[in-house]
C-alpha cells in the first residue's frame, strides 16, 4: 500500500471519528442513544479494569471468543474447502448437493440455536456449530465458484500436453481456484464473527465471551458498554482478516 | 456532473423518504397509546385482561399495542426510541434503563409482586438453597429480579454465590437445558417454573416469596413526556390497570382462560403459574429502593445518584 493510500485508509476513519465525537459534544448525538468515541473509549477501559459481569475482564472475554471462532472457522473450512472442490470437480456431486445446500444456506444461525443446545447442550460444541453454520457457505461456495471459473481451456491445454487428472487437479485447478477460496475464507471468517452474538446465546459455561459480554451490556442499559464490545469484535476481525490476506498473498506470489 | 455530486443527487431523496419514514413511525398515531408487553409472560396478565375487558376503552383510551417483546431490554430500548408510550415490564430492566439514562420513563403502578422460583431436576436430591453449592444453576441475565433474588437466597445460607456455576440462559432454553441435564437448577419468572414441574422436567425447591416475601417484579411504565403533557391520560391508564388486577383477584378461572389464550399454554400450567403471582396496583417505594441499592452495589448503573433519580421516576 502507498503512504498516499495509506494516509487515505487513516484520516478518512479519523476524521469520521472526530465529526462522530464534535456531533456528541455538540448535543445532536445524545450519549443515551450513541454513546460518543471518548465515552466509547472510557467503557473499554471498565471493561478491562472492572470487566463485566464485574470481575469477567475483556482480556478473557476475547480469548474465549476467538477460541469459538477458531474452533467454527476451522471446522467450516476443512470441511467447506474439500467439499467445494469436489463440488467443482464433479457434475454429478453438484447437482445432487445443490438443492440441499441452498434450502440450508438461507437458515440464519439463530434459527439454529433450540436445536444445538438439544443436540450438542450448553457450551463450546453448540457455540461452534452455530460457527461453522455463519461460516461454511461462503467458503463452500466460493469454492465451488472458483473451480467451476477455471478456464477450460487451460484444462484443455494440460490435457493435451499429456497431463493426467491428478496433475490437472494439483497444478490448474486447485491454483485457478485459489483466490476464490481465499475470497470465500474471508468472508467466512468474517461471518463467523458475526455470529459470535448468536453463538454465546447458547448459554456459556465459561462465564466469557465477546457476545456474552455485549448481551450483559444490554442487560444492564449501558449502551456505551456494548459498543465498546461491538468495536472489540469489529477490530479483532478486521486483525484476523488482514492475517487472512497476507496468507493469501503469499499463496498466490505466482500471480504477480 | 463530478461523481459526488452525482452521488449525492442519487443519494438524497432516498435519504429524504427514509428520514419521513423514520418520523413518521415515530409519532403516536393520532391519540392511542402505543402499549408494549412480553410475549407469555404471565406477569403482564393485567394487561391481557385490560385488552380484553375493553377496561382500557371504557376509561375513554385508546390503546395499541404497538410491540411484543421476547425481553424487557428491548422494550426498555424501544422505549428509549419513543416508539413507546406504556409498557408492561420487569422492575429490573426499567430501573436499570432509566438509571442509566436510556430511556426518560415514569413507573406509575406495579404490576405484580412475586412470581419467581428456584427449579431443580426432578431426580435431584437438594432440599435446600445450600445444597445448591457446586451446581450449574442458570439465571436469566445479570442485574434481573432472578439473580437478586438468587444472590439473596445463597447468601442467607451462608455459602457464596462463587460456589455456584452461573450460566445465563433464557427461560424457555432452561427446560430443555434442565431436561438434558446441562444445569441442575434454574431460577426464572412463572409460567417457566410452572410448566417445569407440570411436564416433570423439575421440581420447586424454593419460591421467590420464600427468599423476599412480596418483592416486586413488574412495572407499568409511561414515557416522561406523556406524564407530565397529560396527566388525566395517566389516571385513566392507572385506573384501568388497577381494575384489570382487581379482575384477576376477583375472577380466578376468567383471568386463567385468559391468560392461556395469550400465552397458548395449558391451563394447569397457568394456573399453577397464576396461583404463585401477587398482581397488585401499589409500588412500594421501600422495596424499589432495595432493588436500587443492589445495582448500585454491582456497580451496574452510572447514575450518581440513582436514589434521587429514583424518587424522580416514581410518579406520585
Amino acid at each position: 500500500m502507498t503512504a498516499r493510500r495509506m494516509k487515505r485508509s487513516f484520516l478518512f476513519p479519523v476524521g469520521l471519528l472526530i465529526l462522530w465525537q464534535l456531533c456528541s459534544v455538540l448535543g445532536i448525538l445524545p450519549r443515551s442513544v450513541i454513546p460518543s468515541p471518548v465515552h466509547i473509549i472510557a467503557a473499554l477501559y471498565e471493561l478491562l479494569a472492572e470487566g463485566l459481569p464485574r470481575g469477567s475482564t475483556l482480556n478473557m472475554h476475547c480469548l474465549y471468543s476467538l477460541l469459538r471462532v477458531a474452533c467454527g472457522f476451522m471446522l467450516a473450512a476443512s470441511v467447506g474447502v474439500p467439499l467445494g472442490i469436489l463440488c467443482g470437480w464433479s457434475r454429478t456431486v453438484r447437482d445432487m448437493l445443490t438443492p440441499i445446500i441452498e434450502t440450508l444456506r438461507p437458515i440464519p444461525p439463530l434459527a439454529w440455536i433450540p436445536l444445538a443446545i438439544l443436540w450438542f447442550g450448553i457450551g463450546l460444541t453448540s457455540a461452534t456449530f452455530i460457527i461453522f453454520l455463519g461460516c461454511f457457505f461462503p467458503i463452500l461456495l466460493n469454492t465451488i465458484s472458483g473451480v467451476v471459473s477455471v478456464e477450460p481451456i487451460l484444462i484443455n491445454a494440460a490435457r493435451t500436453l499429456g497431463a493426467s487428472d491428478r496433475q490437472i487437479f494439483l497444478h490448474v485447478l486447485l491454483p485457478g481456484a485459489t483466490p476464490a477460496i481465499y475470497t470465500g475464507l474471508r468472508i467466512g471468517l468474517g461471518i463467523g464473527w458475526m455470529t459470535l452474538v448468536a453463538a454465546e446465546f447458547t448459554g456459556v459455561k465459561s462465564g466469557y465471551g465477546l457476545g456474552y459480554m455485549i448481551m450483559t451490556a444490554r442487560d444492564i442499559q449501558r449502551p456505551d458498554l456494548v459498543l465498546a464490545g461491538m468495536a472489540v469484535i469489529g477490530l479483532t476481525g478486521f486483525l484476523l482478516d488482514c492475517i487472512v490476506r497476507l496468507f493469501e498473498a503469499r499463496a498466490l506470489r505466482w500471480r504477480s | 456532473m463530478n461523481p459526488l455530486a452525482h452521488f449525492i443527487h442519487h443519494l438524497a431523496p432516498i435519504l429524504l423518504i427514509l428520514m419521513t419514514v423514520v418520523s413518521c413511525s415515530q409519532k403516536t398515531e393520532g391519540s392511542k397509546i402505543r402499549l408494549g408487553y412480553l410475549q407469555n409472560d404471565l406477569h403482564h396478565l393485567p394487561a391481557f385482561v385490560a385488552i380484553e375487558k375493553g377496561f382500557f376503552s371504557a376509561e375513554g383510551i385508546s390503546v395499541q399495542v404497538a410491540g411484543v417483546f421476547k425481553a424487557g431490554p428491548e422494550l426498555m430500548s424501544a422505549f428509549g426510541s419513543g416508539s413507546l408510550d406504556l409498557g408492561y415490564v420487569g422492575q429490573a430492566p426499567a430501573t436499570a434503563a432509566a438509571l442509566n439514562n436510556v430511556a426518560d420513563i415514569r413507573f406509575i403502578a406495579q404490576v405484580n409482586l412475586e412470581g419467581s422460583s428456584i427449579v431443580i431436576d426432578k431426580e435431584s436430591n437438594a432440599a435446600s438453597i445450600a445444597d445448591l453449592a457446586g451446581m450449574s444453576v442458570a439465571i436469566p441475565g445479570h442485574a434481573t429480579m432472578q439473580d437478586f433474588l438468587l444472590r439473596r437466597a445463597v447468601a442467607r445460607n451462608g455459602i457464596g454465590i462463587e460456589r455456584l456455576t452461573i450460566i445465563v440462559l433464557k427461560p424457555p432454553e432452561m427446560l430443555q437445558a434442565l431436561s438434558q441435564k446441562q444445569i441442575q437448577a434454574f431460577i426464572a419468572w412463572e409460567p417457566y417454573p410452572a410448566q417445569a414441574e407440570l411436564n416433570g422436567t423439575g421440581k420447586i425447591l424454593m419460591q421467590s416469596k420464600q427468599i423476599w416475601p412480596r418483592h416486586p417484579c413488574c412495572v407499568l411504565i409511561t414515557s416522561e413526556k406523556l406524564c407530565r403533557e397529560q396527566t388525566d391520560t395517566i389516571a385513566k391508564i392507572r385506573a384501568a390497570h388497577d381494575r384489570a388486577c382487581t379482575f384477576i383477584n376477583n375472577n380466578p378461572e376468567e383471568a386463567i382462560q385468559i391468560g392461556v389464550s395469550y400465552t397458548g399454554m395449558p391451563r394447569d400450567t397457568v394456573a399453577a403459574a397464576l396461583s404463585r403471582i401477587i398482581f397488585t396496583a401499589e409500588i412500594d417505594t421501600r422495596s424499589a429502593e432495595e432493588f436500587v441499592a443492589f445495582l448500585k452495589e454491582l456497580r451496574y448503573i452510572q447514575s450518581h445518584a440513582p436514589e434521587k433519580k429514583l424518587a424522580e421516576i416514581l410518579y406520585k
